[in-house]
């Protein structure tokens, strides 16, 4: 590592610019080199480098992700399916009249379907987006 | 803060932790991609793919050399991956350092009055080893042995191309300084 720091360099480097002669080259080049590197005026990465990668690199592995969607289709099946009885059960309770039989609720296939398919849009809707440099995950609101 | 807290943090799920540690890497990560890959595109991805790498293989760190040398480590692999898989030339050998940069007229130099824009320019007009050792050497701070670790190249080598660098640029300082004088 280097000894000087970059201020006496600097210091060395500038001062006097005019007695500085070409045999002091050798000796003041290492802090010319630093200094004019250091004030390099590269844009480098832009702003939001560091939100993006956090997004991508917190994706979780697939096998994780397809349990993740598995475990939360189960989880809204089974809430909508006893809000579905508890519907029938206050429909039938509060309106005596009004016979409903249980086949609407056998037809839960078809919002089973339809909630999987939902939950798996939204998680490869979260995968482009963040592989495309969005810094939001949208399923990690659910985390 | 201490590497080893930052990256238990990290490794606990801390996802501010990573951030800072991102944040605290990205100017040499992008430094040592960017002096390996030219097409600047490409750079950011790469700068990405380094960090998701750091993440995915943050727990097999063992702590034997700085948290920022085993990033830059990373980050050499990973732009001479990408060389490789382009089939872009990775095989730094004499016959290529030994490039002659061409000097400037002194008249451009004359019109070029910022010294450090200078030196700027002379660098990024050396060959790509060159560029690379000395980004490391003085813009990063790296010793010679941390540079053998990042690029395996050996210390000898290390020392020969910042040598050979700076005699290129001190030839285009002389230059520089004797028309500085002239003025």
């Amino acid at each position: 590592m280097k000894n000087d720091s970059d201020e006496s360099i600097q210091k060395k480097v500038f001062e006097n610019n005019e007695y500085i002669g070409i045999e002091d080259i050798d000796a003041q080049l290492y802090g010319i080199i630093d200094q004019s590197l250091k004030k390099d005026s590269e844009p480098g990465l832009s702003l939001d480098f560091a939100d993006r990668v956090v997004a991508q690199a917190m994706l979780k592995p697939v096998w994780k992700r397809v349990m993740y969607v598995f475990l939360w289709a189960m989880a809204l099946l089974f809430v909508a399916t006893v809000g579905m009885y508890g519907l029938l059960v206050v429909v039938d309770f509060t309106m005596p009249k009004i016979s409903l039989d249980l086949e609407f609720v056998l037809a839960q296939k078809w919002y089973f379907v339809f909630i999987l398919m939902v939950v798996f849009m939204v998680e490869i809707a979260d995968m482009v987006f963040v592989r495309k440099g969005s810094t939001k995950n949208i399923l990690s609101l659910f985390d | 803060m201490d590497d080893r807290i930052l990256i238990n943090q990290i490794l606990s799920g801390d996802k501010v932790a990573f951030k800072k540690l991102v944040q605290n890497n990205e100017r040499l990560v992008f430094h040592i991609v960017s002096k390996l890959v030219q097409d600047k595109s490409d750079v950011e991805d790469l700068c990405q793919d380094t960090f998701i790498k750091v993440y995915q293989k943050l727990n097999t760190f063992s702590y034997k050399s700085k948290l920022s040398t085993w990033i830059a480590t990373v980050a050499y692999n990973t732009g001479i991956n990408y060389l490789r898989s382009k089939r872009i030339n990775t095989e730094w050998d004499d016959a290529e350092s030994e490039v002659v940069i061409e000097l400037e007229t002194p008249s451009s130099i004359l019109e070029n009055k910022e010294m450090d824009q200078m030196v700027r320019k002379c660098v990024t007009q050396l060959p790509k080893q060159y560029q690379l050792i000395i980004s490391l050497y003085h813009l990063d701070e790296f010793s010679y042995s941390e540079i053998t670790e990042i690029t395996q190249i050996p210390e000898g080598t290390v020392k020969s191309y910042l040598f050979r660098g700076r005699k290129i640029l001190k030839e285009k300082l002389k230059v520089f300084y004797q028309n500085e004088m002239i003025k």
